[in-house]
């Protein structure tokens, strides 16, 4: 979406506007305040029994002081409502399965100021249209209390409706020369070596067609003249020989210039998709973590593995293939036609005819294949279900229900790949006897002509038939490649533009040119009046105003979806705040390198990721410099040497994907060695025990406290015990610190929230006790 | 239990206005109804309409028509595949729609006939039979059904 704007892109897409008519606009004036949100409503009742409804353009825009509803009517634009915002008081989504309703309601016995209709395409902005008025509704002065767009409203609304469609896709789309261009400039590193490939291949073609070429020379030149007694034996002798070692020289250079392509071609394919892959994966380094939020693993990994695959194979041979058909085919209907045009036309003018065929072949196919490959992804569904499952369809005694379900599968799935052998196992045959109906008409035209004496105007010799007949031979597949060459191009072309829609996304942030490198961290964190939201709408923090004093603890505490990891996520700036400044020593981590901030910022989280290697590679990932001693020593501050000697190869015991080898509290507390081997200066501890039992809870409280001496440390947990150590609590709750002080501060207040999450945290304890 | 429509023209159980959530969405919509508040909180649910006394049955009818709305396809003018989604150009009961599904996400059967498409932003579209599709639906239909 470089070239277009959203707005057209949207009208583009989903033939629906993405911004407020012009016209409309125009009757705004300055009566309701500033725009400061808005959202299609996309369908409309127009008959209620029976119901009918349409699909309409009915847009509700919201100003500072009324909710506006207009809609086109006789091609104009009209204010149809307006509801002031002081008449409003509530506003109630409904849902049915294809479409969602909004209603503004005023007093409880008065009917519906306006109800809207919409369909799932406009759900997030009419979420977020909801959430305003009621943000309204419920701060109707106070301003500064309430979220808002503001001026990013119009960005907004038509990037909410792409959102889904441009998370399945990508932003190349529609632009498919350019694409492939791109795709064919990563060839320029390799120029010298694809020319070779190129010319090998060019002349692998105009070498094969000289063979026909002297076959027919043979029979008109020399053995023709031969019987009939215009040339001499020796002299006939001594020239067929020579024509038949040209034919053989023809044959050994055709596959040397071949040998060339193929060799050069393949491995110039291997180093682009190296290359590709190499730069996708620093790329994906780069990106931050609000890019992976919005893509599946399994996409990101066929990207760099399957998708770069393919474009090897279209650039091995693809590329070439294609180049020589086209080659081919222009040669050899030149040749024929240089040769005889009468009979050469009889040849090249079923070519496009054939070519169609094959066109319409590969459309049929193609659907064949979609239906197979339905039936493929049914089959391994079935598989991966219950592979992963067996423990429970053991335990349910399912064995024999699963297998009918995967050999039902595996049938229909047989019979669809079976249905597909049968249409090309047909269509081939019926296409070569085509060929040889060309074939056949060549020589129906051919024999008059080759009884005819040699005088005669439309004599043919009977070299030239031979030349024909074996160019004819070499005729099918060129057309065969040319047939399937969309095919295989749109193939390519889809894989990069999902490989280009990485390399396009721009990392949500830089660092700026002039950014500090820190190099020695006291640990003084600063929030100065932070305001964060991740969808632009919703703040999930707001005004945070605190300062941490190097060596502090502080604990965060409050109910989930408070803000308490975002703000752990802000210190390790992988996103950035909307208002005011995060500072680390004084200085705005805006200013600072990234790399050189993250590196003085351990985590450790609730379900601590362990790589596929050994306990020693993974408690050394922050330092992988580190000393052995050093390792057993912080193994050791960890609670984790005493379980690591237990296992089989004690550091160097392999733990296995995502370390599924090890129990949750053994993975913790590798993770806890890990980061005390990395030795940073602040420290985030998020739910680092709440998945754990009781006894393991404490080998990891033993940890953390070795861990935290001499740190920052900003701790979020439910279980308020582990925060006994922490200098001061804070409790987050709606995005603001609604309470702060030490434990025994936060609990001599009566009504206070920590108390409240504390005597619940109690009772929940006592309940559960077993007496 | 006692179902009435209140002055704003919303479902109400005795004052408190509730929506619909039917349990299961794709068989029959008229059993099995979860009756909940604002807060997405159940505050009754029903089985079936038989045990209600017929003004709550009416009431209750009126309201069951609003949440079995289904865009329903009446003619397929294109399916087209792009870059891992699949385009549809289709005729509603609505009117003219464009839409997409991501290329590995088929239509589904209900039943025995009817088809339901959900699409990238979770709207549902219905075939009622596939029979009722002129020639070229069903023939541009067939690949992703059969």
């Amino acid at each position: 979406m470089k070239s277009i704007n959203k707005n057209q892109f949207l009208q583009q897409i989903y033939a629906q506007s993405g911004e407020l008519p012009q016209e409309l606009l125009a009757l705004l004036g300055q009566e309701f305040g500033a725009i400061e949100h808005y959202s299609l409503a996309d369908i409309q009742l127009i008959n209620k029994a029976p119901k009918e409804l349409k699909f309409v353009e009915i847009w509700c825009v919201l100003t500072e002081k009324a909710v506006l509803i207009f809609e086109e009517i006789n091609q104009h634009w009209q204010l149809t409502k307006k509801l002031p915002m002081q008449k409003i008081s509530k506003i109630k989504e409904l849902g049915n399965l294809s479409y969602y309703t909004l209603i503004f309601t005023t007093a409880d016995d008065c009917p519906p100021l306006a109800t809207l209709r919409y369909s799932g395409r406009q759900k997030i902005n009419m979420d977020n249209l909801k959430y305003l008025i009621e943000q309204k509704i419920k701060y109707p002065k106070k301003r500064q209390e309430r979220d808002s767009v503001g001026a990013k409203y119009h960005e907004n609304y038509a990037h909410h409706v792409l959102k889904n469609y441009i998370d399945a896709q990508n932003n190349d789309v529609g632009k498919k020369a350019q694409t492939l261009w791109r795709l064919l400039s990563y060839l320029k590193a390799y120029k010298a070596a694809f020319i070779f490939g190129a010319i090998g291949a060019i002349l692998t073609t105009v070498v094969s067609l000289a063979p026909a070429m002297l076959s027919g020379y043979l029979i008109d030149k020399i053995i023709g003249p031969f019987q009939r007694g215009q040339l001499e034996q020796n002299a006939a002798w001594k020239m067929a020989w020579i024509v038949v070692a040209s034919i053989g020289f023809f044959g050994v250079t055709k596959e040397f210039f071949n040998w060339i392509r193929l060799n050069k071609m393949s491995i110039i394919g291997e180093w682009v998709a190296k290359d590709l892959r190499e730069e996708l994966y620093t790329h994906l380094q780069r990106l931050g973590l609000d890019f992976y939020s919005s893509k599946q693993t399994g996409s990101i990994i066929s990207r760099v593995s399957s998708d770069t695959d393919r474009i090897w194979d279209f650039m091995a041979f693809g590329v070439v293939e294609v180049g020589i058909a086209l080659v081919s085919l222009t040669g050899l209907s030149t040749a024929l036609i240089y040769l005889d045009w009468r009979l050469g036309l009889i040849m090249t003018i079923p070519i496009p005819f054939l070519l169609y065929c094959i066109y319409v072949h590969g459309e049929t196919m193609q659907k064949l294949f979609i239906k197979a490959w339905r039936k493929w992804a049914d089959l391994t569904n079935v598989l991966a279900d219950t592979i992963p499952g067996i423990q429970v369809v053991k335990a349910f005694g399912q064995e024999q229900r699963e297998t009918s379900r995967f050999n039902q599968s595996n049938e229909i799935t047989t019979h669809e790949f079976n249905h597909i052998h049968r249409q090309w196992t047909k269509f081939w045959p019926i296409l070569m006897l085509g060929i040889h109906g060309v074939l056949m008409s060549t020589w129906v035209f051919a024999i008059p002509r080759l009884l005819l004496p040699a005088s005669h105007e439309g004599y043919l010799s009977a070299g030239t038939f031979v030349s024909f007949l074996l160019y004819m031979t070499m005729f099918s597949q060129p057309i065969e490649v040319i047939g399937q060459m969309s095919r295989m191009l749109n193939r390519a072309l889809s894989s990069a533009y999902r490989i280009f829609e990485i390399l396009d996304t721009r990392p949500s942030m830089v660092d700026s040119p002039n950014a500090k490198t820190l190099t020695t961290v006291q640990g003084h964190i600063e929030f100065k009046n932070v305001d964060f939201s991740y969808d632009g709408v919703r703040k999930i923090l707001k005004n945070i105003d605190f300062q941490v004093c190097p060596g502090e603890m502080i604990g965060l505490v409050g109910q989930s979806g408070g803000g308490k990891s975002t703000i752990s996520k802000l210190i390790n700036r992988f996103y950035d705040v909307d208002e005011g400044e995060v500072l680390l020593d004084g200085e705005n981590i805006k200013n600072l390198e990234r790399s050189s901030l993250r590196k003085n910022i351990g985590m450790v989280l609730q379900d601590p990721y362990l790589f596929h290697g050994n306990i020693l590679e993974n408690i050394r990932y922050g330092n992988p410099s580190a000393k052995l001693s050093q390792v057993v020593k912080m193994a050791k501050m960890a609670n984790a040497h005493e379980f690591i000697m237990k296992l089989p190869h004690a550091y160097q015991t392999i733990v296995g994907e995502r370390g599924h080898t090890l129990s949750g509290g053994e993975r913790q507390r590798v993770s806890i060695a890990r980061a005390l081997l990395s030795d940073p200066k602040i420290l985030i501890l998020d739910e680092a025990t709440s998945a754990v039992d009781t006894e393991t809870e404490r080998k990891i409280q033993n940890a953390l406290d070795n861990l935290v001496q001499g740190r920052t440390v900003i701790a979020i947990a439910h279980r308020l015990s582990t925060l006994r150590n922490a200098n001061r609590i804070f409790v987050i709750a709606d995005g603001k610190i609604v309470e702060q002080g030490t434990h025994h501060q936060l609990l001599a207040k009566k009504h206070g929230e920590y108390k409240k999450l504390c005597s619940m945290q109690e009772e929940l304890g006592q309940k559960f006790t077993l007496k | 239990m006692k179902f009435t429509k209140d002055q704003q023209g919303l479902l109400s159980i005795a004052g408190k206005q509730v929506s619909i959530k039917p349990c299961f969405p794709w068989h029959n919509k008229r059993e099995h109804l979860s009756f909940v508040d604002e807060n997405g909180k159940e505050i009754y649910y029903l089985e079936n309409l038989t045990s209600l006394d017929t003004d709550s049955k009416n009431v209750l009818e009126e309201f069951l028509q609003d949440i079995e709305g289904v865009i329903s396809i009446e003619k397929i003018y294109s399916i087209n595949e792009e870059v891992e989604l699949r385009k549809f150009v289709v005729r509603t009961n609505l009117g003219k729609r464009i839409f997409y599904t991501k290329l590995d996400e088929w239509p589904f059967l209900n039943g025995k006939k009817e088809i339901i498409i959900q699409d990238l932003n979770a709207d549902i579209f219905q075939i009622k039979r596939f029979g009722d599709l002129d020639q070229q639906g069903q023939k541009l239909l067939s690949p992703l059904v059969g």
